[in-house]
């Protein structure tokens, strides 16, 4: 079963503005506690809003907590709940600023801003990933915000910041950078930089480091490291080394193309990854990433996935492609079954599907169309068009996602369902204001949707076997 | 700048309101803060643009910092900014002013016969902004543009700005050190990213009021001049603005 839930709230009916580029939480402890984020408007302020919801996703309001208000609220955001506690965390660039921030606050429904423990120049696309670990009884939150920190020297600029204990301490409440990127680039890595986290304390990164660029023609590698301590090993993040040039990062693929801020469906693309592992096994991780198979002389944008049964050191071939793709997300429930979560454009539509697979797709995995909507409407305000990523969480055996399309009220666009919070007239596709009477324009808007396992219908004594 | 105006550019609401009477069951969708009013909008001075229909309509507001809780019955113009958003609109306050003493300030400025004293009010705002911003600019220029070509690399970063170079023919100078007749030419962010969204992007054979700003060191040498702000572009008559305050628009 699935339920998809526009994200916008009713008092919001009026908004035409392009809410690009989404992320959630959802908390571990209470699943019905999550938060958004898109490139959304805060309506006058110095702060920038999150979503949340406090009802499993079903309704969702926005508080204005993230430091730096921009022309459409905050800049790049992410966000992750400790798996213990309920602290929020969540990596920005600031709205005003461009600053990367770290951010934190233990009440995810205030209106208290949240509080900002690291605050950095000169970077890109913070990733945050977090967990927690009882340690001497006390519950440690584990926090890593991969990044792209253009500070680092050389031009290795994969990062990733790295807390023990990240709960309550002032700032900056121990988080300490490390450069994730050990070979050498053409000045610059890609902008993601992603994280998978095990419960036991196992990290894999995953980051795209450049091997050549000529404009805007780029080749790459597609590079996983692993730390063994959440982190915060002696040398962190040093735990695998590539069997062919002996160097920390183990290399999934070499030499792939991209050329950056090409662009399809009138979105912009470059720099799409994803990376999970399997919570009953450590050493079973998912990857994904985007390259066009054509190279310089190509048009497709390709997803790739592939898998490592041995902690990261030796990889499948691709398990699955899916051609003009992007924003590939993955996540792995306690059952093995794999989520996928990806946007595909067909010439004409952005189709967002979801697909389940419990045998790493050595049969077809189940698809779930989630959306189907024209491509070129509304026109794109800015890029990101969708959004440079979205995200797929599994907690216990659900999967929890967030992805952003046209908002035309249309049932034919959803055929999986879909929930408004904001006025609209379903007969004639199109949006309301607040008097539920006056016509808004069609825009981007983030949409929420839960997967839930189906349950077995018990046998019945008496029925045919 | 009176009172009324200053409150309107730092608050994104500006309303004329009355308070009412708070049920025990109304409570807005924010969980913590005991002091709230709930102020049924009567008249839309300044909102963004999706609450146009907010008139009629019931919000929640927390009083500025060292404020008292409004009464019910009392009607101010309220200057507020967005708080929360969910089945309600709550709002955390900038300031109030009697209603009596905006109507006041509607009358103080130079008005145009027939305009509304909103309108009038509006626009002096707006003349302000401008004026404000040209302060900070090294140079104004009324100037067509004539030239345009990449001044950068290909960018390979998502909020690279793609440094482009405008050369613009000065048709009269304002200020700073550029002579009439002379060209110029102009950095700008030709990149549709997020960051650079409302960074102007001129084209060719445009004429406008321009205000420049001069470029860092690491730049000059691809110009000595940029243009990065949504104001740095405004329209040729806008140079009223900056001679002299309150002048009319042509």
């Amino acid at each position: 079963m699935i339920n998809i839930v526009n994200m916008i709230p009713v008092s919001l009916s009026g908004e035409s503005s392009q809410d690009s580029e989404p992320n959630i939480a959802v908390n571990p402890e209470n699943p019905m506690d999550m938060v958004g984020t898109a490139f959304t408007r805060a309506m006058g302020g110095a702060f920038a809003p999150i979503y949340v919801s406090t009802d499993g996703g079903a309704t969702w309001s926005l508080r204005n907590v993230v430091p730096g208000n921009g022309s459409v609220g905050t800049g790049d955001i992410t966000v992750g709940f400790a798996t213990a506690g309920g602290v929020l965390y969540a990596g920005t660039l600031n709205g005003s600023t461009g600053h990367l921030q770290i951010l934190r606050t233990n009440g995810f429904t205030s209106t208290t801003p949240m509080t900002v423990l690291v605050d950095r120049a000169s970077e890109d696309q913070p990733w945050v990933v977090a967990g927690s670990v009882v340690v001497a009884g006390l519950s440690r939150d584990r926090v890593l915000v991969g990044n792209n920190d253009f500070n680092q020297p050389d031009g290795r600029t994969a990062t990733i910041d790295v807390s023990a204990d990240a709960a309550t301490a002032p700032a900056p409440a121990g988080f300490g950078t490390h450069a994730v990127e050990r070979r050498a680039t053409v000045g610059q890595d890609g902008p993601p930089i992603r994280i998978a986290l095990h419960p036991s304390g196992v990290v894999y990164g995953a980051l795209q480091s450049w091997q050549t660029a000529n404009g805007s023609n780029v080749t790459m590698d597609v590079v996983v490291i692993r730390d063994d301590d959440w982190g915060t090993s002696a040398d962190p993040f040093s735990g695998l080394v590539d069997g062919g040039d002996g160097q920390i990062g183990q290399r999934v693929a070499t030499g792939r193309f991209i050329r950056f801020n090409d662009t399809m469906g009138q979105e912009r693309l470059g720099a799409d990854l994803t990376i999970a592992v399997d919570p009953t096994s450590a050493g079973t991780v998912y990857l994904a990433w985007c390259d066009r198979v054509g190279g310089s002389s190509g048009t497709d944008w390709t997803v790739h996935i592939r898998r490592s049964t041995d902690s990261g050191q030796n990889w499948s071939d691709d398990l699955r492609t899916v051609t003009n793709a992007k924003n590939p997300a993955l996540a792995v429930n306690p059952d093995g079954l794999v989520g996928f979560l990806f946007q595909q454009f067909t010439g004409t539509r952005w189709v967002s599907q979801l697909e389940l697979t419990a045998n790493a797709w050595a049969s077809p995995a189940e698809t779930v169309v989630l959306h189907a909507a024209p491509s070129n409407v509304p026109a794109r305000a800015f890029f990101p068009y969708l959004g440079d990523y979205v995200r797929l969480i599994a907690i216990g055996s659900d999967f929890y996602g967030v992805f952003c399309g046209n908002n035309t009220p249309d049932e034919a666009n959803f055929p999986s369902g879909v929930t408004y919070q904001r006025f609209a007239n379903w007969t004639t596709h199109i949006l309301l204001n607040t008097d539920n009477v006056t016509p808004v324009a069609t825009s981007i808007d983030p949409f929420f949707f839960h997967w839930v396992q189906p349950v077995s219908e018990p046998v019945k004594s008496g029925d045919p076997a | 700048m009176t009172s009324a105006m200053s409150f309107m550019a730092e608050a994104a609401f500006s309303f004329v309101g009355t308070v009412e009477p708070a049920a025990a069951d109304t409570r807005p969708d924010v969980s913590e803060g005991d002091q709230w009013a709930v102020v049924r909008v009567n008249r839309i001075l300044q909102v963004p643009d999706a609450f146009t229909q907010m008139a009629g309509t019931v919000l929640y507001l927390r009083p500025a910092e060292g404020s008292d809780l409004p009464a019910p019955g009392e009607t101010f113009t309220f200057f507020a900014n967005g708080l929360a958003f969910g089945a309600d609109v709550s709002l955390v306050e900038v300031a109030r002013l009697p209603e009596e003493e905006l109507s006041a300030q509607f009358v103080m400025g130079p008005a145009v016969v027939g305009e509304d004293p909103l309108d009038t009010l509006q626009r002096q705002l707006a003349a302000t902004k401008v004026r404000d911003h040209a302060s900070t600019a090294s140079a104004v220029i009324l100037a067509r543009v004539i030239g345009l070509e990449r001044a950068g690399a290909s960018p390979v970063r998502e909020h690279d700005p793609d440094w482009w170079r405008a050369t613009m023919h000065v048709t009269h100078a304002e200020r700073g050190d550029i002579a009439d007749d002379q060209e110029v030419k102009v950095l700008y962010a030709n990149s549709l990213d997020i960051w650079w969204r409302e960074a102007p992007k001129p084209k060719a054979a445009q004429n406008g009021l321009w205000l420049l700003h001069s470029t860092e060191p690491e730049l000059e040498s691809l110009a000595r001049y940029k243009i990065i702000h949504a104001e740095d572009l405004q329209p040729p008559q806008n140079i009223d603005h900056l001679r002299q305050e309150g002048t009319q628009p042509q």
